[in-house]
C-alpha cells in the first residue's frame, strides 16, 4: 500500500532523489517533487527509468547543482550551466538550485561548498557571476545557504544580510535550508528565528531538511544521520513567517536498513511539523 | 560591476584559504584555527566517504562485467 502523509501546512512534499531511495520514492504517492543532483547525471542518456516515470507521475523534478561556485572568483563555466538548462528543459523544472558559496579556486577543487566572504565586493562579483549564468539558463535561478563551521576575518554584514542582498540583487529566488541554517547558529552562535525574520521570505521557493551529528560541541550537517527536532523546530517557526510551498528531505549516505521506516518517520515529521 | 582588482584579490584570498583547507599551504591570517582544523577533518571525512562509494560502485560494475562475460562464455 503506498505511503501517504496529510500535508497539513506544506503543499507539497518532496525528497532528494538517490538511487537508494528510489523504491520509497515510488512508493511514496505524497512526494509531490524530487530533487537531482545535477553533477551525477553527465548526460542525459544516464537518467534512471525511476526518474522518468517519477516524471510521468507528475512528480516535479528540481535539478539541484554543487558546482556553479556561485560565490567563486573563477569565471563562470558555462558548460556546467548549459548542463544544468538541458536538466530542467528535460523535466520541464520550474527552476534549478546551487549555492551561494565557492568551491574551487584557480586549479584546486574544494569538494565542498565553501563560504564567501561576506562584504560589499563579494556582493558586486556574485551579482556578476549571477549575471553570466542567467545569459545560459531559461527558467529561473534559487540560491540556497550553506552549512558552515567557520567564517571568513572581517565580514562587513551578518549571514542573513548577506543571503538576503544576494537573492534580492540579483532576483534570485531562495531556497532555505533549515538544518544548514541550525547547524550555523549553534556553531556560529546566533539566533536562528531572528535570521528567519530577516530574510526576504516572499522569494522562499522550497526549503531544504537534513539530518546531522553533534561532534566536539560542533553540529555536522552530515546529511547521513537522523533528522534533529532543532530543524522541525525552525520548520514549525517558518511556517508561523510565511507559507512554505515546498519541503524537502536530503539523505545523501547510511540509508537506513530498517525498512526505510526512519526516513518514513522523518517524512511524516516534515509534514507534521 | 566589481573591478578587475576586486576579482582578483577574492581569487587570491580564496586559493589561499582552499590551499589551506587541503592541507597544501598555511591558514591565511585572521582565521579561527580550531574551526579550522575541524573543517579540515570534516572534508577528509566526507572524501573518505565519497571514496568509499566510488570504490562500492566499481566493485559492482566489475562484478556485473564478470558475470556478463561468464554468461557469455558459457
Amino acid at each position: 500500500m503506498a505511503a501517504v502523509a496529510n500535508l497539513d501546512h506544506i503543499s507539497q512534499l518532496g525528497i532528494g532523489f538517490r538511487p537508494e531511495l528510489a523504491r520509497l520514492i515510488q512508493c511514496r504517492h505524497d512526494i509531490g517533487f524530487v530533487e537531482i543532483v545535477a553533477d551525477d547525471f553527465t548526460h542525459l542518456k544516464c537518467i534512471p527509468q525511476a526518474l522518468r516515470d517519477l516524471q510521468k507521475r507528475g512528480v516535479t523534478i528540481i535539478p539541484h547543482s554543487l558546482s556553479l561556485s556561485v560565490g567563486g572568483a573563477d569565471p563562470v563555466d558555462v558548460r556546467r550551466v548549459k548542463h544544468l538548462n538541458s536538466l530542467a528543459q528535460y523535466f520541464d523544472s520550474p527552476f534549478v538550485s546551487d549555492h551561494i558559496a565557492f568551491v574551487r579556486a584557480g586549479s584546486l577543487e574544494s569538494g565542498h561548498l565553501l563560504p564567501v566572504k561576506r562584504d560589499h565586493a563579494s556582493l558586486r562579483i556574485i551579482a556578476e557571476n549571477i549575471a553570466a549564468i542567467k545569459d545560459h539558463l531559461s527558467i529561473p535561478l534559487v540560491l540556497e545557504n550553506i552549512a558552515t563551521i567557520f567564517q571568513w576575518p572581517d565580514n562587513q554584514m551578518n549571514e542573513a544580510e548577506f543571503v538576503s542582498q544576494v537573492v534580492e540583487n540579483t532576483d534570485c529566488g531562495l531556497l532555505l535550508d533549515l538544518s544548514n541554517l541550525f547547524a550555523n547558529s549553534h556553531n556560529l552562535n546566533f539566533s536562528a528565528l531572528e535570521y528567519l525574520q530577516a530574510l526576504p521570505l516572499h522569494r522562499l521557493k522550497y526549503v531544504h531538511m537534513a539530518g546531522g551529528v553533534f561532534k566536539n560541541n560542533l553540529y555536522h550537517d552530515s546529511h547521513c544521520h537522523s533528522l534533529k527536532k532543532q530543524s522541525l523546530e525552525l520548520l514549525t517557526a517558518l511556517k508561523k513567517l510565511c507559507h512554505v510551498e515546498r519541503v524537502m528531505l536530503e539523505r545523501d549516505d547510511k540509508f537506513p536498513a530498517d525498512g526505510d521506516l526512519e526516513l518514513e518517520r522523518e517524512l511524516e515529521a516534515i509534514a507534521h511539523a | 560591476m566589481p573591478d578587475n582588482g576586486e576579482r582578483k584579490r577574492m581569487a587570491i584570498e580564496q586559493k589561499l584559504l582552499l590551499q589551506a583547507l587541503l592541507s597544501k599551504g598555511d591558514l591565511p591570517d585572521g582565521f579561527d584555527r580550531a574551526c579550522i582544523q575541524e573543517a579540515i577533518k570534516a572534508l577528509t571525512r566526507k572524501r573518505m566517504r565519497f571514496r568509499k562509494r566510488s570504490s562500492q560502485f566499481i566493485i559492482g560494475q566489475c562484478k556485473l562485467s564478470l558475470l556478463i562475460k561468464a554468461l557469455f562464455w558459457s
